[in-house]
């Protein structure tokens, strides 16, 4: 899908460390011309000091960075011709909007007319052309981020940077400023790198994503990719939910289990199991593939239900949970009529059973 | 890889980091000239005579042999420690009954309780004399002698002089409360005495001791008041102004002044020990303004005891007045304007000392305020030289240790000297600096490195709040530094540097500590000449300065208290909402 598109920045063998502690280690990273790419990771994982780094806000400790092939390693971030948008958004309280936004263009001689047309060209393309002269305080956290967004674009940057953009915003207003950046940044077509801990936010918006850990890149890939063929334990759990089971579900399996994943269940009878909730179906008992499992609890959530099930394996059946959970419908749990403590069966759909080795290692299914 | 390493640090140079770098430099080589090599020569005098030859600890010996000055260290800190425990305890007092209950009239106790620092220590001492020394009114008239010479008179003195510290600090303290704590003890059932103790004491303990160990500084390292009412009563401050003015003895001087500087050198790290200490005592974000409770005979009491202090402040300033006024206290109190001719004392150089006072005030505020700023902003937020700006974080914060009787020693041997010696090498530099010996311009810089340490924190809490990406954005913009700093840093922070301004003045106004040193004939100051004045006996000349300098920082004052007024409703504008 990406192939076709030339390389715009490139990450190289990047090192950072403060003192004794390791903020990055080896990254490496490409990413391409008019990608929105998602760095994603918990707290602590790297992710703002990588952005930081590609801002030339840091210096690496080793390694290079290079934009459309040339090497800006020691550039400072004035002349990497991006714009960014901090976390707190970093509007001067003391300006109007207009003031804010003029701040960058001040450098470049343009008279005053060029100056309120470009101005008010992008406010609106962020729909706030009527707050111009506005202090920062009198708007919304929503609007105020928009102009953060404006002011970043109003220097025609090559490429833009987010640092947790939506982190500071609620809820609602999370999801419509959401659709909004990813509108502007299809229509503009520009490179963006964004930085977030919030893995919906990621698979929503992004291209690509970079799912970082410990200060390593732990996956890269779409959002589809990273998703469904997780590299490992770390970006399986961290996006989305799923099922870690180590027990050895031989014993359970029906007799009509087939043969080709009863050997791959042999082969990796020490591996760390998983499977996504909403890839594990309930099936007729004993049906083929099918393992038979206890009803350990029903949740009510509102959407459906959550069902808990139990493996019939005593200590350490499960790594992240005591129990499989499973999401369904009201009406699908109605029909079949599950109770709590009914012995029931179920199935993981095909292929969608990971299998990790115990090391962190890459293993799939 | 260590080569590639050493490559990728030194990070490219443009003009924004140039300047940064130079200014940066410039700081540091401010901070060597007039803060650290006076200071070394300072402590290098210690171990040498009077003609800067090596003597090893004889100057000590000499010093613990004498049982005169040795006294003095005795009195100081009794003095001392009467001061601190008195100013605090009615400083704690003052402050809970303005922050804490239901007194009428708030605001203007709050300013009251301000008068004492808006004239020089010596003042508060002249004031006693008028109404308790030997033709004081009280003793006279009312025949009571309380025997103020002495200890009692500067102990006196100090607390009055202290006193507002006391109240600002205890009033922080006590500002910073947290209504749930309150009305968590209400509904558990604990009685008002237990919520005092258990509560209300432990939340300002560290205001509590702040303003002990301030108060205790402050009189330890006061020159005025034991000056003026200490009669033969002698203190470190005064020996150490005796062996240099009086008997130009400089070695001995430096001894007086390494002894004066230890308690304050020690509540310097006790100060900054407790600083991070009570990092974690403070309020959390979602606290809830404290709500005192109706209380009819608690809010008459304090009602009654605010308005007692107050009225000792106005009598005391009153008595000043008065005797300003009036022919020849308190014999013939007829009305009159004669000491303000100042003719007559001094050889009719009052008028000068005090155009000399307002230009020093002038000059220390100003440049005071420029470089306090600027260098606080090259320190919060520079981005170069790191480790520089890290040291000169320690320098600001030196003063705050240093007397300023001792600033001004260490002024004198190091401007004074034409020719500097490095010790053991028998080289000797040419000193360029002590062309400003004598000058105007030392005076100020001696000031403004006097009152540093207070200001800097005043700037840097202001710039702290900024948030730290706006430099971010503007580097991503190409945008130079200082253009933030001209058009973010500096408007945000104009409350502070108003602030930082008015602390200037009024303190450059009533210094003696500092000044004393350094001043010459035609660059005398008013506080000084008050001092002198008194020591020829033109008291009421003295008192005419004293209230010319108080009236003129209680207008400063008051212009301030009107510009913030105002600027505090455009500042409204642009306070961040919290999201």
């Amino acid at each position: 899908m990406t192939e076709s598109k030339e390389a715009f920045l490139e990450v190289k063998h990047i090192r950072k460390t403060y003192g004794k502690f390791t903020a990055l280690e080896e990254i490496n990273l490409t990413i391409h011309k008019g990608d929105f790419v998602c760095m994603l990771g918990p707290s602590g994982c790297g992710k703002t000091t990588l952005l930081r780094i590609i801002a030339g806000l840091e210096a690496p400790t080793e390694g290079q960075v290079f934009i459309q092939g040339k090497d800006v390693t020691k550039l400072p971030p004035g002349k990497r011709n991006f714009g960014i948008v901090f976390q707190s958004y970093a509007l001067f309280p003391n300006m109007t909007v207009r003031e804010n936004i003029a701040f960058g263009l001040k450098k470049k001689k343009l008279t005053k007319k060029e100056m309120e047309e470009k101005i008010r060209n992008v406010l609106d393309q962020v729909n706030l052309a009527d707050q111009i002269d506005k202090y920062p305080a009198q708007l919304s956290g929503g609007q105020q981020q928009r102009i953060a967004l404006a002011r970043a674009l109003v220097v025609s940057p090559d490429f833009l940077l987010l640092d947790e953009p939506l982190s500071a915003l609620d809820a609602k207003v999370r999801l419509k400023v959401r659709k909004e950046i990813r509108s502007l940044q299809q229509r503009l077509g520009i490179t963006t790198i964004m930085v977030t801990h919030d893995q919906e936010e990621a698979l929503t918006m992004a291209d690509q994503i970079v799912v970082m850990n410990n200060a390593c890149i732990m996956q890269q890939g779409t959002p589809v990719e990273v998703y469904d063929q997780p590299n490992n334990p770390f970006v399986a759990d961290f996006i989305g939910s799923i099922n870690f089971f180590q027990t050895d579900i031989r014993t359970n399996a029906n007799l009509t289990t087939d043969k080709s994943l009863m050997e791959k269940l042999t082969e990796h009878q020490e591996n760390i199991k998983a499977c996504r909730p909403e890839d594990i179906e309930i099936v007729q008992k004993k049906s083929l593939n099918s393992f038979n499992v206890l009803v350990h609890d029903i949740e009510f959530h509102g959407y459906g239900y959550r069902l808990w099930l139990d493996l019939g394996e005593s200590e350490n059946a499960l790594v992240n949970n005591d129990y499989i959970s499973v999401d369904m419908s009201a009406d699908e749990l109605a029909s079949l009529g599950i109770r709590k403590g009914d012995e029931i069966s179920i199935r993981f759909k095909r292929g969608k059973l990971h299998y990790f080795h115990q090391t962190k290692k890459q293993a799939n299914a | 890889m260590r080569n590639q390493n050493r490559k990728l640090r030194a990070p490219a140079i443009h003009v924004g980091d140039l300047v940064q770098r130079i200014m940066i430099l410039l700081m540091v080589f401010w901070f060597l000239i007039f803060l650290i090599m006076p200071m070394l020569l300072m402590f290098g005098q210690i171990f040498s005579d009077d003609h800067g030859n090596w003597v090893g600890l004889k100057n000590f010996t000499d010093y613990f042999q004498n049982p005169l000055l040795l006294s003095s260290i005795g009195h100081s800190l009794s003095v001392s420690f009467f001061t601190a425990t008195v100013s605090t305890f009615i400083g704690l007092l003052y402050a809970y009954g303005v922050t804490r209950t239901g007194i009428k009239w708030k605001k203007l106790y709050q300013y009251l309780a301000l008068i004492p620092i808006f004239i020089p220590t010596m003042v508060h001492g002249m004031a006693l004399i008028y109404l308790f020394g030997k033709t004081g009114i009280v003793t006279n008239y009312l025949n009571i002698n309380i025997g103020l010479y002495g200890k009692t008179g500067i102990i006196m003195a100090l607390t009055v002089y202290c006193l507002p510290q006391a109240y600002m600090i205890l009033s922080v303290a006590l500002d910073n409360a947290d209504n749930r704590l309150y009305e968590a003890a209400e509904v558990m059932g604990s009685s008002p005495a237990r919520t005092f103790f258990r509560v209300t004491l432990p939340s300002i303990r560290y205001g509590l001791i702040n303003s002990f160990i301030v108060c205790f500084t402050m009189s330890f390292t006061d020159f005025g008041a034991p000056e003026v009412v200490g009669g033969s009563f002698s203190v470190l401050a005064t020996d150490i102004y005796r062996q240099v003015v009086g008997q130009q003895k400089m070695s001995m001087g430096a001894v007086v002044g390494v002894i004066l500087t230890i308690p304050a050198l020690i509540s310097f790290l006790i100060d900054l020990m407790m600083k991070k200490k009570n990092e974690r005592n403070e309020l959390s974000s979602k606290a809830v303004a404290f709500q005192p409770k109706a209380s009819k005979s608690r809010d008459r009491f304090y009602q009654l005891y605010c308005s007692l202090v107050v009225l000792c402040f106005l009598i005391l300033i009153g008595t000043v007045a008065l005797s300003a006024f009036v022919n020849v206290w308190p014999y013939d109190m007829s009305f009159t304007w004669k000491h303000f001719n100042f003719g007559a004392a001094l050889h009719g150089t009052g008028v000068i000392s005090f155009v000399n006072s307002f230009k020093l005030a002038l000059g220390t505020a100003a440049l005071g305020t420029i470089l306090v700023f600027t260098f606080a902003y090259l320190i919060e937020k520079g981005k170069t030289f790191r480790r520089l700006s890290g040291i000169c974080r320690f320098l600001s914060m030196m003063p705050m240790a240093l007397p300023g009787l001792v600033l001004g020693l260490g002024y004198i041997m190091f401007f004074n000297k034409p020719w500097i010696e490095i010790p053991f090498l028998h080289i000797a530099v040419e000193n360029s600096f002590s062309g400003l010996y004598g000058t105007f311009v030392i005076m100020i810089f001696c000031t403004i490195i006097h009152l540093f340490s207070v200001t800097y924190v005043t700037a840097s809490t202001a710039l702290k709040k900024l948030d730290r990406e706006y430099e971010n954005v503007a580097e991503s913009m190409s945008v130079p530094f200082w253009k933030v700093f001209f058009r973010v840093s500096l408007p945000m922070s104009i409350n502070a540097i108003l602030e930082i301004f008015i602390y200037f003045f009024v303190n450059a106004m009533v210094t003696v500590s500092a000044v004393v040193f350094l001043y010459t004939a035609a660059s005398k100051p008013a506080s000084i000449a008050i001092l002198n004045m008194d020591d020829n006996g033109d008291y009421a000349a003295a008192a005419a300065m004293s209230i010319l300098i108080f009236l003129i920082n209680v207008s400063v004052r008051t212009i301030y208290e009107l510009v913030n007024a105002v600027l505090v409703k455009k500042l409204d504008r642009w306070k961040i909402k919290s999201t």
